[in-house]
């Protein structure tokens, strides 16, 4: 393999390894971010349905 | 036939949980910010979730497996760029805060706030055609992908196309934003998983060893160096950084997302996290066509070998999860970009040609019409258009028919005093010129007169078109600072 070729598959790892870790981080705190914006948007709901 | 009984249970249930979630999220919707922007109340975590769904299709892993089959690992160097474009513009804030501290929905918003009400006609007129023949091919390859991985005939795929389209559009149409960000954050998740397995698969049948000597043995440098290969080369490199910058801060369907954000500091962090992922948005699918090219070895059709692998390699079950993941690619690309053209043609082209401002439902319902429209194009446009290039090379052109102008437009609007109408007109008009030029003269590439054959390289059209609106805006704002002087923007909203 060429020089070339190693670098470029060392930086598809690292590039791989970044894509899934912030995947797996967003997975998790995304649901906190979902929850607020329909708690929020429910909110509003309540309060234009009230008499 | 690759797929199995679970695999099928796996990706019925995943279509079932889309549209339950879809329809659900729609008594959300209040009005017309909760249904074009999701009442700005997105948070960054859920914000990157959407914005990576978003620009992640069914049709990304196929053109960029595609590139990775034909170019070798010299292909990469899109991903990188890519990345850095998406990271300046979040750290910057380039175009994106100045959009989101004026509380525009859309793109051409912003030409009316700046130019006149025509300029915004002409550029949501520019936008919704380029955006549309953009996403005009998105269906056909999806085809491709999953014909090849399921091991289905073509018909069958398409009734699975057509099904995907329906629920698309109706959650689309019904709830709009709400259900666009709810729904993306469950594909998000899904589409991540079936990455996850794709590559896992391929790193378990190949090593890296046999992959990178494969492309040295088919393709020697070009596999390796992208300015020696002869599909790239500098021309596409600058083209791509400057199309990736201008894309990254104005291409509609991700521009939605930062103008949905919490508040401006939200919006830039959003673009930058998400940039960090651009890499291997881009990388991930090209080792895989890489990894096709050392399973395969060259010669087979180029946009399906990839997949027809990952039909092979991945286990029963796993296959089931892969596909629920590419379908949710698939949908979340489709959600967003049919709720931005959609908008755009309600909000910048219809209202624009009214002359009293249209009621926010009138506004809503031309936008459920519109989306209900853009479905039946792609499935029609899908079955005839042939691509001239690589399907990448299609898509950044078609793309650049509108970034190019619409950068030197929000660009100078935003930050040079001296822009004025006369110099938007031309940015726009020049900036689409080039890459029409090159869709149109290249089904007739051997009438074409020799000095007018430059137009037919893709990579010069891509990037010419650059040029042209920049020079259009700048000169033709510099000639007419008398004739028609320019609109000074009111402060943005500090928050």
């Amino acid at each position: 393999m060429t020089t070339g070729t190693v670098v470029w598959l060392v930086i598809a790892a690292a590039s791989a390894v970044l894509f899934f870790g912030i995947a797996a981080v967003i997975s998790i705190s995304g649901l906190k971010d979902l929850r607020h914006l329909l708690d929020g948007a429910g909110r509003v709901r309540k309060r234009t349905d009230a008499p | 036939m690759n797929f199995g009984l679970l695999d099928w249970a796996v990706v019925v249930a995943y279509l079932a949980a889309s549209v339950a979630l879809g329809i659900w999220a729609k008594r959300y919707v209040e009005d017309l910010d909760g249904y074009m922007v999701a009442g700005r109340k997105v948070g960054a975590s859920l914000g990157i979730a959407t914005l990576v769904a978003t620009e992640i299709g069914t049709v990304t892993f196929v053109y960029f497996g595609e590139l990775g089959y034909v170019a070798g690992l010299s292909a990469f160097i899109i991903g990188i760029l890519a990345m850095i474009a998406y990271v300046l513009v979040g750290r910057t804030g380039f175009i994106i805060e100045g959009l989101r501290r004026r509380r525009v929905m859309t793109i051409p918003e912003f030409y009316e706030l700046r130019y006149s009400r025509k300029v915004r006609l002409l550029g949501g007129g520019i936008l919704f055609l380029g955006g549309v023949l953009n996403m005009g091919i998105f269906l056909k390859f999806d085809g491709i992908f999953l014909s090849e991985v399921m091991g289905y005939g073509p018909d069958a795929v398409a009734a699975i196309m057509v099904l995907m389209v329906v629920i698309v559009i109706a959650y689309t149409a019904l709830g709009g934003m709400f259900s666009i960000v709810v729904t993306d954050f469950m594909q998000f998740v899904v589409l991540s998983a079936g990455m996850l397995v794709a590559t896992v698969a391929i790193l378990l049948r190949l090593d890296l060893a046999s992959i990178g000597l494969a492309v040295n043995a088919s393709l020697g440098s070009a596999g390796v160096d992208p300015i020696a290969n002869p599909r790239f080369g500098w021309t596409f490199v600058i083209w791509i950084l400057l199309s990736s910058v201008a894309a990254g801060a104005l291409w509609q369907p991700g521009t939605s997302k930062a103008l949905a954000s919490a508040s401006p500091a939200v919006a830039k962090k959003v673009f930058f996290w998400t940039g960090m992922t651009f890499a291997g948005r881009a990388i991930i699918p090209m080792f895989w066509g890489v990894a096709a090219l050392a399973y395969f070895g060259p010669g087979q059709q180029s946009a399906g070998a990839m997949p027809r692998m990952l039909g092979q390699i991945v286990p029963v079950g796993f296959l089931g999860l892969l596909v629920a993941g590419m379908l949710a690619a698939s949908m979340s690309t489709y959600s967003a970009y049919v709720l931005a053209w959609s908008s755009v043609l309600a909000r910048d082209v219809i209202a624009c040609t009214r002359q009293h401002d249209l009621l926010d439902r009138t506004v809503i319902a031309i936008t459920r019409i519109g989306a209900v429209l853009i479905g039946f194009f792609l499935l029609v446009f899908g079955l005839w258009y042939r691509i001239p290039d690589t399907a990448f090379q299609y898509l950044a052109v078609t793309g650049s028919m509108y970034v190019s102008g619409a950068l030197a437009c929000v660009a100078a609007g935003m930050y040079w005093r001296k822009a004025n109408v006369v110099g938007a007109y031309a940015g726009l008009g020049l900036g689409a010129i080039a890459p029409a030029g090159f869709l149109i003269l290249e089904k007739f590439r051997d009438a074409v007169p020799p000095a007018l054959a430059f137009i037919t390289d893709v990579n010069v059209a891509g990037l010419l078109s650059f040029f042209l609106a920049a020079a259009g805006m700048v000169f033709g704002s510099l000639a007419t600072q008398r004739l028609s002087p320019p609109i000074h923007l009111p402060a943005a909203e500090e928050l």
